[in-house]
Formats: structure tokens, sequence, C-alpha cells
């Protein structure tokens, strides 16, 4: 098991944006282990992402370093969260 | 306004070249099939699009390399010094055949092989890789951008903007690795998580 490393605790602590849930990205080869972590994500009232299995680890790795791009880059602050827009 | 040559005549040509079109740019199609180019600049419409010969000097300033990730390469290094001067933007996933990992293991990405087969007066960009196709079409996603001349990143951001869409610079060409790696992402999500394709990860900011 695998979640995303690529978090600003004040993110973490901030909770909703804009009403959205914040997106937890996990990976990982055994699909109870993940229904477990999954479960005890939603209980801190964020929202599991399943990515793949345990390989998508290294690509998760890679979103943390984007963050800091964005940090470095563009966005300019840390009170962002990297998530998943479904087009409505 | 910006002038854009897509090299490559397939689906995200024709995506990137409706919005552009659209956006009030001039754009020109190249393809190795000059049929299928001329057939792509007239979908495209508008007046705006035109065709070059294939491995001429394209008329654009920006050039999009619209071609699947293992064709970048060496269509860069057979256009060779046609493409002086130019920004070159790389928009491919290398992905593996699972999916689930990068289809070159050292520690590199397409746009930064590209910037070594590139005239050194050309400059090198990726983005759009993290943004399927459809919500392209459909959606306002986010579009990370990585380059290591400013200059080449602020008109391949105002060219982004005039499609309506939000650029965010992600930092130097190195980062198109990790760009490269965020794809992979999205393809993980597209089959677990989220299970369809509808969606493209972005930055939500809230007030701290």
């Amino acid at each position: 098991m695998r979640p995303d490393n690529g978090w600003f605790s004040r993110v973490l602590a901030a909770g909703p944006a804009e009403g959205r849930l914040l997106d937890v990205f996990i990976a990982g080869d055994d699909a109870q282990a993940k229904a477990r972590v999954s479960a005890f994500i939603e209980s801190l009232g964020l929202r599991p992402m399943d990515t793949g299995q345990l390989p998508m680890a290294r690509a998760l790795e890679n979103v943390a370093l984007l963050q800091l791009g964005l940090v470095a880059h563009s966005v300019k602050h840390t009170n962002f969260f990297l998530g998943v827009s479904i087009l409505s | 306004m910006s002038s854009i040559t897509l090299i490559g005549t397939g689906n995200m040509a024709r995506t990137i070249g409706t919005l552009a079109v659209a956006g009030g740019n001039t754009v020109e199609v190249m393809g190795r099939d000059q049929s299928k180019a001329d057939d792509l600049a007239k979908a495209l419409g508008g007046g705006g699009a035109t065709t070059g010969k294939w491995g001429a000097v394209p008329a654009g300033d920006i050039v999009i390399t619209a071609l699947l990730y293992d064709g970048v390469v060496p269509v860069v290094a057979e256009y060779g010094d046609a493409l002086e001067g130019k920004v070159i933007v790389d928009i491919s996933n290398p992905f593996n055949a699972t999916f689930d990992g990068l289809a070159h293991s050292e520690e590199t990405s397409i746009a930064q092989e590209v910037a070594k087969v590139a005239p050194a007066s050309a400059s090198v960009v990726k983005a759009f890789n993290t943004i399927f196709r459809n919500v392209l079409e459909k959606g306002r996603p986010n579009v990370f951008i990585a380059g290591d001349n400013a200059q080449a990143k602020a008109g391949v951001a105002a060219f982004i903007e005039s499609l309506g869409l939000r650029p965010l610079d992600v930092g130097g060409l190195k980062m198109a690795h990790w760009l490269e790696g965020v794809g992979v992402v999205t393809m993980g999500l597209a089959g677990n998580g989220v299970g369809h394709w509808d969606f493209a990860l972005g930055v939500n900011e809230f007030t701290g």
C-alpha cells in the first residue's frame, strides 16, 4: 500500500476545498488492504482514489514532485491540492 | 494570437487544431500522408488552417508534435534544421505495455530526448500530456507545461490561454519526466478509482 506522500500538511488539515473533498491517491496489490485503507481515508472525510497496483507507486511519487513544481513556478502558494475533476 | 503547426494528423492533432482555430490562431497541418493533412486542414475549417509539406520549415512559431510517443524523437530528428528557432511542443505519453509505468527505464522523458536531437536554437516544451482527448474536447482542464526557456513557455502559455484553458508552469524541462509519470497516474485512475475517461487532474485552490 502506498498512500500519496505528496501532501502538504496544511492542506490535509484544511479539509474540503470549495466544497470538494480532498483526493487521496492510493496504489497497492492487495484489494482487501486497499479497501481497508480506503475506509480509513473516508473516515477522515477525504476521498480515496485507487490508481491501481503497487508499481503505480512510482508514478504517484511523480505527482508529488509535480506539486512542488507548481508551488515554485505557477501556483506560488501551498493552499491547493491536485484532484480529480470529473466532467459534468 | 499564435501561429502554430501541427505535425501529425491523428485525433490529438484534430482536437488541438479545432480548439486552436476556434481560439483565433493560425494553424498549419503537416502529415507524412499529404492527403490526410489536406483532409484535416479542411475539417478544421475557419479559414485558418493550411497545410505544409512534410519535412519543410513549418509556418508556425509553435510546432506541436501530435504523434505517438515513439515517433516524436525520430520525426524531430528528420526535420532537423527545419525546426531552427521553433518552439517544439511534445504532448506524448510513453506508456509501457501494461500502462502502469513509463516505456523508458531511465530517468528521462520524450521531451528531454527531443531536446537532444532538435536544433540548438529550438526550445522544447512539454504540455497537454496529462489530459485525455475527450476532456480537451469537452472540458476546461488545467494544462501543465514544463520547459527550460521562459520565453518559449510564455508563448505556449499564451496559446493555451487562447484555447480558454489555464496553463500551469511546473518548471524546467526535466520536469517533463514527472509530467509523463502523471500521465501514467491518469491511466491508473481511469482503470481503477474513477473507472472512466471523463476526468482530469487539476489544481484545486482554497483560501488558507
